[in-house]
């Protein structure tokens, strides 16, 4: 990455090592080398390929581009004309706007309850456009991870352009991060755990996110933590019929494990691997994979442009919430009108575990704040 | 950030007479501004705000608030608004302002710890009024009419708090901001012209105000009580305060409250600016919404300017309000929409203007006269294309209110019956604690802590 001329902080390969034997890394001209397994890694376009696979997904620019020809022409666009101009190239009419989420604050807007310093060091996994990383680079240090080859150049694209020169993009798989034990303050998991199991077919998905989980605290410094964003799979909305996000199915993600599974298997030809869970779910999850305690918050309206951050543990204050914040307007139709009266009228106790996502702060050990 | 706002509080609470012991746990809601959401790409992240409110556990009620600023507002301005503000609520009598206890500066942001007030904003008020369950015509009847009531009472109190008290011609004020609305939109130089804004300074010009403190936001949703996003912490409020007179903040926020989507929408074809005008005419009765104004009105110190002078107040206040958000949202695809809202309320502001020349008859006969209609209450917002600052858009599906019945009974029952409500809630508690209880204990990482 120095032949980008930007000066980086966190550009020192100390804090990598191989992602197959978690050898230190050497640099070569090109490319990366494992002194320990003398696995190379290349670069392309400034972007260090710490993947040991060849990346299979399209990424979220590569969904965009797919129809739109040779993918590298993107990262030219980007290149030529600007980051911006190659985002609205991409724009399709009807979808959300692409440029206004890469920009908008309120993407970041949780970033008040991991404890960010301008000395931290965040790694944002699956960095997509770059939204989250760009944004929290201009507070402190922030290695975008993603396994795609083009969100990664893209992003890279996006930092140079920015000025941001706290801001590093590598290609790498989230379940085998190339980062060496315990240098990370904050990672960030933000519509990503879910989407785990789908590299892992023939395991268990659970167990998948669990090592999943595992390997982000191993990155982690002991006082680390992790931001988590991620859907309820018992959101009130699924009960009324509200397809299932990742799947696009209905009720699905209300059923055991076996009956999703064959029902995703007779709708789409393919397993149900997206895995969501409840509240309590969760917490278990993480507390498995070894985090000593878990800060839970719903994030309204969702974990995209997040406009509230409400604790959960106390039932009392998202009841106050929605008391005193919450718009009927914002939800118009009678099913989205049930909902409204759902979270103005239910007991706070249920509130809590049907709202559509949760945000959670998992930490590596306990820290001198909760000790 | 959340720690180092926790730790501050921690620290201070004493001193600002706030009941937070060491032992005490505090938990933080955050609330981001939906502005954030890329609408105005110029603001960095912070920059407009964002608001913590603090409980302490248990509590049902926040009771500290903190906003996350960006750099725009400096120390010096926050300490001379937070002055104002505490001699105001001391002429006053009652705290119209929340008090701010301090201003630090914490990991690089500025953040100001204010009281909290309780309570929805009015514009949750007003659009549960008209599409929320509960909504009625009596409802909105209601919270019309007591919003009106507390504001002008607030702002009958402020005129008594004078800054400079001078008298002050508004209309070269006015005028400017006509001819910077021109520049901002320049189609609407087919509209008004010069003629036009020159009749206007003149009948401005005819009803010298007197200066006092002014209520500066006019975002509906920061009046007066709940929780307030949004506050009298701007740059400069001296100088607003001795430039504007007094009436401008008032008819400032009679705007944004026709123009805020649950009372614009309601409405038959949209014809606010007129009904504004049968109100201020009182040629017609206007319902809900007609008495409560003209009281507004005459409370405002309006009470003897003629409906012609009093409409070349409400085009200049437009004007005014147009460039603000004209230039806050100038990179945004917002743009767009909101000249083509400005032209057709400016063409709407001349003709009314040209009508109200003819005396209350006249008016009577000629204007629109738009309705509240139960039909507009009881459905949905249905038009996707106007530019809405308040609300986001909604689909077009008219809702059965009978969908509404079983939580607008409970919402009735919470609002007459307290004691039928607890008890209800008892009763339906009782299994859920036994059953949170049960869990908890067979949760390990939860049993030490309960």
């Amino acid at each position: 990455m120095a032949e980008s001329g930007a000066p980086r902080k966190y550009h020192s390969l100390e804090i990598y090592q191989c992602p197959g034997c978690g050898g230190s890394l050497r640099k070569n001209p090109g490319d990366w080398e494992c002194a320990a397994c003398g696995t190379r890694f290349p670069i392309r376009r400034g972007v260090p390929m710490l993947s040991l696979e060849a990346s299979k997904s399209p990424g979220f620019v590569g969904v965009m581009k797919r129809q739109h020809g040779n993918p590298d022409e993107f990262i030219d666009i980007a290149e030529r004309q600007g980051w911006e101009a190659a985002l609205r190239a991409i724009q399709v009419p009807g979808e959300p706007d692409r440029l206004l989420e890469a920009v908008a604050p309120n993407r970041v807007s949780w970033r008040h309850v991991v404890g960010l310093q301008p000395s931290s060091l965040v790694i944002d996994i699956g960095a997509g456009t770059g939204g989250v990383a760009c944004q929290l680079a201009a507070d402190c240090n922030v290695i975008a991870v993603d396994r795609s080859y083009i969100d990664a150049a893209f992003v890279a694209v996006r930092a140079r352009q920015s000025c941001l020169g706290t801001l590093e993009s590598i290609v790498a798989d989230g379940c085998r991060l190339p980062i060496c034990d315990g240098v990370a303050d904050v990672v960030t998991l933000i519509g990503v755990l879910e989407w785990v199991p789908t590299d892992f077919p023939d395991r268990d998905p659970r167990l998948s996110q669990i090592d999943a989980l595992r390997e982000v605290l191993r990155v982690l410094k002991p006082d680390g933590r992790l931001y988590l964003a991620i859907e309820n799979r018992s959101y009130f909305g699924y009960y009324l019929g509200m397809p299932e996000p990742h799947a696009r199915l209905r009720y699905v993600s209300l059923m055991d494990q076996e009956a999703r599974d064959r029902y995703s298997r007779d709708t789409r030809e393919q397993p149900f691997l997206e895995l969501t869970h409840s509240l309590p779910d969760y917490r278990q999850l993480l507390a498995e994979a070894g985090y000593s305690r878990v800060d839970a918050y719903w994030l309204h309206p969702d974990y995209r442009m997040t406009h509230a951050v409400v604790p959960v543990d106390d039932a009392g204050i998202a009841r106050w919430f929605t008391d005193h914040h919450l718009d009927p307007r914002r939800y118009s139709g009678p099913f989205h009108q049930s909902m409204y009266s759902f979270f103005r009228f239910s007991p706070p106790e249920f509130l809590a575990y049907s709202v559509r996502d949760y945000g959670f702060v998992a930490y590596a050990g306990v820290s001198d704040h909760h000790a | 950030m959340l720690e180092q706002i926790e730790r501050y509080i921690r620290e201070h609470a004493g001193s600002w007479h706030l009941d937070v012991s060491p032992s005490t746990r505090l938990r933080g809601l955050l609330r981001a501004n939906p502005e954030n959401d890329g609408i105005v790409r110029e603001f960095g992240a912070g920059q407009i705000g964002t608001i913590v409110f603090w409980f302490r556990v248990d509590d049902r009620k926040p009771f500290l608030v903190s906003k996350i600023l960006g750099t725009a507002l400096t120390e010096s301005a926050i300490a001379e608004c937070a002055n104002l503000q505490e001699s105001a609520n001391q002429v006053l009598g009652y705290r119209l302002f929340p008090k701010i206890h301090a201003t630090a500066r914490l990991g690089g942001a500025r953040v100001v710890m204010m009281e909290a007030a309780d309570g929805p904003n009015y514009e949750i008020h007003l659009s549960r009024a008209v599409s929320g369950p509960e909504r009625s015509v009596n409802a909105l009847r209601r919270v019309v009419a007591r919003q009106f009531e507390e504001l002008g009472s607030a702002l009958l109190s402020l005129q008594a708090i004078g800054l400079s008290r001078t008298d002050v011609k508004w209309g070269a004020m006015a005028a400017s901001n006509a001819q910077r609305f021109l520049g901002l939109c320049p189609e609407a130089g087919a509209i008004v012209s010069d003629a036009s804004i020159g009749a206007m300074v003149e009948l401005i010009d005819t009803m010298p105000l007197q200066t006092h403190l002014v209520l500066t936001e006019d975002h509906l949703a920061n009046y007066l009580p709940g929780p307030r996003a949004v506050d009298q912490l701007v740059p400069n409020i001296r100088g607003l305060c001795d430039q504007w007179p007094g009436p401008v903040s008032g008819l400032r926020i009679l705007l944004a409250f026709f123009r805020a989507s649950p009372i614009r929408e309601g409405f038959t074809d949209y014809a606010w600016l007129d009904a504004l005008a049968l109100c201020i005419t009182e040629a017609r009765r206007i319902e809900i919404v007609g008495t409560p104004v003209r009281r507004f009105l005459d409370e405002l110190g309006m009470k003897s300017a003629s409906p012609q002078v009093t409409w070349a107040f409400v085009m200049g206040v437009f004007f005014m309000r147009a460039c603000q958000e004209l230039e806050f949202y100038a990179d945004s695809d917002k743009a767009a929409l909101l000249r083509k809202e400005f032209l057709e309320l400016a063409g709407d502001l001349i003709r009314i203007r040209e009508v109200l020349k003819t005396g209350a008859e006249g008016a009577a006969r000629r204007l629109t006269v738009p309705r509240l209609h139960r039909r507009h209450l009881d459905g949905e917002f249905q038009n996707r294309e106007h530019a809405d600052f308040y609300s986001f858009p909604q689909l077009a599906v008219p809702v059965p209110r009978w969908l509404g019945a079983v939580a607008r009974f409970q919402y009735q029952v919470k609002d007459r019956h307290q004691w039928l409500y607890r008890a209800i809630r008892w009763v339906y508690r009782l299994p859920l604690d036994l059953l949170e209880k049960l869990g908890r204990a067979s949760r390990p990482e939860d049993a030490g802590r309960s």
